[in-house]
């Protein structure tokens, strides 16, 4: 079905895929400050229209859910764009925050509100705040900027590049039809469930992971002891 | 086709593409803590499609929720990650004033 | 559909409206009740009693100029004050605070508070990084600190009462006070644990015993010294706001919510509606225009109810303000890790002791097993 809504975005789709992909590989390469950033920009708007062509292809009609789930892809893509570029490392690591904030939104659209939660507590209100704690107390007061490019840089842009490629194919080939005959109303119910099979069937695993924590955290405290 | 299953097949690529900018975060920062937090985006790639294909594939026959468990127990593992990662990466700091993974090449520092 | 949030809407703006002038209130109480305790006279010139003073406050802070360091990250000083304040009021949206009065009343309502209340910390570091200030810096990593350690014990408190009445909703939980399904053998677990909560919450909200990230006789103000104008008064507007909502939550948990007490097997609540002319109590579900006298009624009186008891508990927060002197930083530590986490666990092994032995009483526990749609393979 060619109507010229499907064209348009298609056409959006190849063209944000190309313009993505080359500006990145030119930043991989590019010296001059404006001219990354312009390059940066550049990458971000191409990989935005892919993932919009993507979407729109997918389904044209735009509801309240799917500008949820247009907000958190902005979110998640952004703060991780962010999280690699930034300059200073106490940015990087707010733009991360940013980012995992949009994972536990999408975690709520997908019906999965506990480990939303769960997401933010511990991710954002425990893991997140470590990591600002530590670059707190190991850095000057103001934060460095960084050097950012590694002699790598064009290699590993390329190695992305191919990673995204396989993974993206896979996911394009792979035969994902609409099977949902049951929309799961785990709301209110979500948290007990995965309670339930937490300390059923994956008892083991639960208490193995409650020893390796324990292990990380004598580790932690060995590692940092003074001697 | 609700607007359900366009959030569910579209997370493959939104996974696919926050993979990509941590393994490309890995490979070309030199900071450890941002290494370290772009691991840390690799996992929630990870996580996005876990849970996303479990809410994919939930149904009458199959009504569990095992991809949020596995998600749950990322989420454990990478908090162990980070104590001990961060602990290491104080201890360097403690050490030297600048940190950078490629002039990390001892093991005794 | 658009009626649902044009409810929705009307319901937040009052919500706002009425947390607002809350706030200006409780500084003016706080003042009050503090010289009181201190024989001195306190604020008592603007207006009748002081009343206005409040008003002349708020007039004054945003009247005065606005500085900003030139060293300062900009962006991230101007979003820390938004979003600790913001973090804090929504908060509020969380909690019920009538028989059906409430904006929201969320599966998850516990989780949710915690994450909001973790999220609060954001604004603290943020304000003390962004600042470029040494005393900013040193309130913000106390702070980091504070947090980390307290909300362990804030959540191992919450988890009793969700433990015994097996979900996170917050009416769920108000509801084992009712006559109905109230036990006195709860008071064995959930006293302790209504006392962990208070001492925890006091230490998240950074109340006086446990001010630290803001003690000026060693760091100025802390992590808000470069703050001024409009935006320093946010500071103190989201802690009186963290303050007032873990009161208010406090109460849901442990003070038997919006309910009026039972005495001797009579139901307060149900004969003050009757008075205040809630039928349906007594006389079974009425119909039409008796219904909305009745429900408006009940939510009056229990609302009523419930301000009076997170007054109550703010008076206690005050009480300690100005009774008792602040910690050292390391018996802050200490206290956190070495007596609130270990009493914290052996609480909730109680609780699940509890709802082990005594599987008949806990409200939900038992439904939320039989509606669980988990099926072993």
């Amino acid at each position: 079905m060619a109507t010229p809504v499907v064209i348009f975005f298609s056409y959006l789709l190849v063209a944000g895929l190309l313009v993505g992909v080359s500006s990145l590989i030119l930043l991989a390469i590019a010296r001059f400050r404006p001219y990354r950033r312009f390059l940066a920009t550049l990458a971000v708007l191409g990989f935005v229209a892919f993932v919009w062509g993507m979407c729109a292809l997918t389904q044209p009609g735009y509801r309240l859910l799917v500008c949820y789930f247009w907000l958190f892809t902005a979110a998640v893509v952004g703060g991780g764009v962010g999280c690699v570029t930034m300059r200073n490392v106490f940015h990087a690591a707010l733009m991360l925050i940013l980012s995992l904030l949009g994972v536990a939104g999408y975690f709520i659209l997908v019906n999965a509100e506990f480990l939303a939660m769960v997401q933010v507590i511990i991710y954002i209100g425990g893991i997140m705040v470590l990591f600002l704690f530590g670059i707190m107390v190991s850095q000057n007061i103001i934060g460095t900027q960084l050097k950012q490019n590694t002699p790598q840089s064009p290699w590993a842009a390329i190695c992305a590049g191919v990673l995204f490629m396989v993974m993206f194919f896979t996911g394009l080939f792979m035969t994902l039809k609409p099977t949902l005959t049951v929309t799961p109303d785990v709301l209110g119910n979500n948290t007990g469930s995965v309670g339930w099979s937490l300390m059923a069937t994956y008892a083991l695993p639960f208490e193995v992971a409650s020893v390796l924590l324990l292990m990380a955290m004598l580790g932690a405290i060995i590692l940092v002891r003074k001697d | 086709m609700s607007d359900m299953s366009v959030v569910v097949s579209n997370s493959l690529f939104l996974s696919a593409v926050l993979f990509t900018i941590g393994v490309l975060g890995v490979m070309i920062r030199r900071h450890p803590v941002i290494i370290f937090m772009c691991i840390e985006l690799m996992l929630n790639a990870a996580n996005l499609a876990l849970v996303a294909f479990n809410d994919y594939h939930y149904s009458k026959a199959w009504p569990a929720l095992d991809g949020q468990v596995y998600a749950f127990m990322v989420i454990a593992i990478a908090a162990a990650e980070v104590a001990v990662g961060l602990a290491i990466i104080v201890a360097l700091f403690k050490r030297r004033e600048r940190v950078d993974v490629d002039e990390i090449n001892l093991l005794r520092g | 559909m658009p009626q649902d949030i044009l409810l929705i809407l009307v319901r937040g703006v009052i919500l706002v409206v009425v947390c607002l002038t809350a706030f200006a209130y409780l500084t003016y109480l706080e003042r009050r009740v503090l010289s009181w305790f201190q024989w001195r006279v306190g604020p008592n010139r603007v207006g009748p009693w002081g009343l206005f003073q409040p008003i002349a406050d708020g007039v004054k802070a945003i009247l005065k100029q606005e500085l900003i360091p030139r060293r300062a990250d900009k962006v991230l000083y101007l979003i820390a004050p938004i979003i600790s304040f913001s973090a804090a009021f929504t908060m509020f949206s969380l909690i019920p605070v009538g028989e059906r009065v409430f904006l929201t009343d969320l599966p998850i309502a516990v989780l949710v508070f915690l994450g909001l209340s973790s999220l609060a910390a954001y604004g603290v570091i943020l304000a003390g990084w962004s600042s470029q200030n040494r005393y900013s810096f040193m309130g913000a990593l106390r702070s980091i600190a504070q947090v980390i350690s307290y909300e362990l014990g804030l959540g191992l408190a919450l988890m009793v009462p969700v433990m015994i009445v097996g979900s996170l909703k917050i009416t769920d939980i108000g509801n084992i006070y009712r006559a109905e399904t109230w036990h006195p053998a709860y008071l064995f677990v959930l006293l302790p644990a209504g006392v962990l909560f208070l001492v925890s919450a006091m230490a998240e909200t950074a109340r006086i015993p446990f001010d630290l990230p803001e003690c000026e006789s060693e760091l100025v103000t802390g992590f808000h010294t470069e703050y001024s104008s409009l935006k320093y008064a946010m500071f103190p507007m989201g802690e009186y706001m963290g303050m007032s909502a873990m009161c208010a939550i406090a109460v849901h948990f442990f003070l038997g919510g919006y309910l009026l007490p039972a005495i001797g097997g009579v139901d307060l609540t149900n004969w003050v509606g009757l008075i205040v002319g809630n039928p349906d109590a007594v006389w079974g579900p009425q119909e039409g225009y008796w219904t909305v006298v009745s429900l408006s009624a009940l939510g009056l009186s229990t609302t009523l109810t419930f301000v009076a008891k997170t007054l109550f508990l703010i008076l206690i927060f005050m009480w300690i303000r100005a009774t008792e002197p602040r910690f050292r930083y390391d018996q802050l530590m200490q206290f956190g890790w070495k007596v609130l986490l270990p009493a914290g666990l052996v609480l909730v092994f109680l609780a699940a002791l509890f709802v082990v032995l005594m599987p008949d009483l806990g409200g939900g526990a038992q439904s939320t097993m039989e509606v669980s749609m988990y099926v072993p393979r």
